[in-house]
C-alpha cells in the first residue's frame, strides 16, 4: 500500500471521528436547536415579522458560526492534547488539521437546511413591499442570505481551527467570539459613516438592511454598496485560505508549496474583495416606504 | 489573605475584563439602537470573568491545605468587587436616557450574571474541580453574546430587553433575572457551607480528578 493511500485512509478515518466529535458538542446542539426553532418560526410566520425570512441569516451565522468557532477551537485543542499524550505520533498535524476542517460539513449541513427553509419561507410569505427596494432581485437577496448564513456557519469553525493552531491559549475562543461580534456590528454600513464600502472585506455584512438614520418608525430599508454574488466567492476563497493557513502551521508540511497556494489565495481574495466593492452595486438603493416595525 | 489575593488572582485578566466591559458599554452609549447587543456581551463577560476568578490551578495542593473554600472565596472577592464597580460605573455612565429609564434593570442583569458565575465556579470547586470557571467562561461568554445578538423568542422570553421592548417586557426580564440571582445565591451558599448531604454524596462518588 502506498503512503498516499495510507494517508487518505487515515484522513477519512480521522475525519469521521472529528465529525462524530463535532456532533457530540453540546454547544453545537444548543446553536442547532435554536436555529431550527427559528426556522420553524420563519416558515410558519409565527413572529408576524414581514422581513424575517430575508434577514434569517443572523441566526445560523451567530448560532452555528460564532459558537462553531468555540466548538472547533475546543476540538482542535483536544486533538493536540491527544497527539501530545501519544508521544511519537503516527498521524501528522497536517492530517489532523484536514480531518478537523472536514468536520465543518456538520454546521454546513445545518446551515444549508436553514437556508433552504428561509428561501421557501421567502417565497411562501414574500416580504412586505418596503423591505426590498425597487430594482433589487430575489437572487440578490438569496446571495446575501447564502453568504451571511451558510458561508459564515462554515467560516466560524474554520476561524476557530486557525486560532487554535496559532493562538492556543486559554480563553482565546471566548475573547475572539466577543471581538468578532463587536467588529461585525461596527461594519454594517452606515454606522461609522460613508457607507463603509470596505466593510465587504469583513466576514459578515449586510447588503440589504434597515438604514441607520432616524429613530424607531423612521427607518427605510436600503442596500449597502457591494456585490453580494462576488462576496460569496470572496468568502469561499477566505475559507480555503483558512484551511491552507491552518495546514501551513505543521512544520513537517510542504511549506514552500503551501505558501505559494496561500499567496495565490490571498491575491484572489483581495481581487474578489475589490471587485465586490466596485462591480455592479456601487450605490445604495433606498426603499421609498418607511418600515413601520423597525 | 491579602498576600493570597495578590498572588492567586488573575489580576491582569480581571482588569482586562473590567476594561472591556467599560468599552462595550461606552459603545452602547455611543449608538444604543445599533450596538445594544453589546450590553448582553458585557453581561456575559462579567459572568465569565467572575467565574474565572475562582479557578484554582494548583487545586491538588491547595485543597489539602487547612484553609477551606469559604476562606479562599473571601480572599478572591476583591476581584469580583472590581468587576462590580466597573459594571456600576458603566451603567451609571450610560445614563437613564440611553437605557430608557431602566438603569436598575440593567444593573441587576450584570450583578446576577456575576452571582451565577461565582455560584457555578464555587460549586465546581466544592466538587474538587480545579478550573470550572474556565469552562464556564468559554461557553457562557459566546453563548450569551450570541443570544443577545439573535434575541430569539424575544416576544415571549425577554432576556436582554431592548429600547423597543414594552414596560411589561422589562418587568418580565427583571423578574427572570432576580429569580436566577436568587437561585445563584442559594447555590453559592450551599457550595460554601459544605452541607452534610453534599459531603455524603461526594464521599460516595469518590474523588473527581
Amino acid at each position: 500500500m502506498s503512503s498516499t493511500t495510507a494517508t487518505g485512509s487515515t484522513l477519512r478515518s480521522l475525519a469521521r471521528r472529528e465529525i462524530r466529535s463535532y456532533l457530540g458538542a453540546k454547544l453545537f446542539w444548543f446553536g442547532t436547536a435554536l436555529t431550527l426553532v427559528l426556522d420553524v418560526v420563519i416558515l410558519f410566520h409565527l413572529d408576524n415579522d414581514p422581513g424575517s425570512s430575508g434577514s434569517y441569516m443572523i441566526a445560523p451565522a451567530a448560532l452555528l458560526g460564532v459558537l462553531g468557532l468555540v466548538v472547533m477551537f475546543g476540538l482542535t485543542r483536544r486533538s493536540d492534547r491527544a497527539a501530545e499524550a501519544a508521544g511519537a505520533v503516527a498521524v501528522s498535524e497536517r492530517t489532523r488539521t484536514l480531518a478537523l476542517a472536514s468536520a465543518t460539513i456538520v454546521p454546513f449541513s445545518v446551515a444549508i437546511f436553514s437556508f433552504v427553509v428561509a428561501v421557501v419561507a421567502l417565497n411562501v410569505h414574500p416580504p412586505a413591499g418596503y423591505v426590498v427596494p425597487p430594482g433589487i432581485s430575489n437572487a440578490y437577496v438569496y446571495a446575501q442570505m447564502f453568504g451571511d448564513g451558510v458561508m459564515c456557519a462554515v467560516g466560524g469553525p474554520l476561524l476557530g481551527l486557525l486560532l487554535a493552531r496559532y493562538l492556543p491559549k486559554r480563553g482565546v475562543a471566548a475573547v475572539a467570539s466577543v471581538l468578532l461580534v463587536i467588529m461585525t456590528i461596527l461594519l454594517q454600513g452606515g454606522l461609522v459613516g460613508g457607507e463603509q464600502p470596505y466593510r465587504v472585506f469583513w466576514f459578515w455584512t449586510y447588503f440589504l438592511s434597515q438604514g441607520s438614520q432616524g429613530g424607531p418608525g423612521q427607518h427605510h430599508f436600503t442596500t449597502h454598496p457591494g456585490n453580494p454574488y462576488l462576496w460569496v466567492l470572496y468568502l469561499v476563497t477566505l475559507c480555503a485560505l483558512g484551511v491552507v493557513a491552518a495546514v501551513l502551521h505543521d512544520p513537517d508540511s510542504d511549506r514552500a508549496s503551501l505558501k505559494r497556494v496561500a499567496l495565490g489565495l490571498v491575491v484572489g481574495a483581495v481581487v474578489l474583495g475589490v471587485l465586490t466593492m466596485t462591480v455592479g452595486f456601487t450605490e445604495s438603493v433606498v426603499s421609498p416606504e418607511v418600515c413601520p416595525v423597525c | 489573605m491579602l498576600t493570597y489575593a495578590a498572588r492567586a488572582l488573575p489580576w491582569l485578566r480581571v482588569v482586562l475584563a473590567a476594561g472591556l466591559v467599560l468599552v462595550l458599554m461606552e459603545l452602547v452609549r455611543w449608538n444604543p439602537w445599533v450596538l445594544w447587543p453589546l450590553e448582553g456581551t458585557a453581561v456575559g463577560l462579567l459572568a465569565g470573568a467572575t467565574a474565572w476568578c475562582f479557578d484554582e490551578t494548583a487545586a491538588v495542593v491547595v485543597d489539602t491545605a487547612p484553609r477551606g473554600l469559604p476562606w479562599r472565596v473571601a480572599a478572591r472577592s476583591p476581584a469580583v468587587l472590581l468587576l462590580a464597580l466597573a459594571w456600576g460605573l458603566a451603567v451609571l455612565r450610560a445614563g437613564n436616557g440611553v437605557v430608557s429609564g431602566h438603569q436598575g434593570a440593567i444593573l441587576v442583569q450584570g450583578l446576577v450574571a456575576m452571582a451565577a458565575g461565582a455560584a457555578f465556579a464555587c460549586w465546581g470547586r466544592a466538587h474538587g474541580e480545579a478550573v470550572p470557571g474556565l469552562l464556564f467562561a468559554t461557553v457562557v461568554v459566546p453563548a450569551v453574546t450570541v443570544w443577545s445578538l439573535v434575541r430569539p423568542f424575544d416576544e415571549h422570553l425577554v432576556v436582554f430587553p431592548y429600547g423597543t421592548t414594552s414596560a411589561h417586557g422589562w418587568h418580565q426580564s427583571t423578574v427572570g433575572w432576580t429569580a436566577t440571582g436568587t437561585l445563584a445565591v442559594l447555590l453559592l451558599v450551599a457550595a460554601l457551607s459544605d452541607a452534610p448531604w453534599w459531603r455524603l454524596r461526594r464521599s460516595r462518588s469518590g474523588p473527581r480528578w
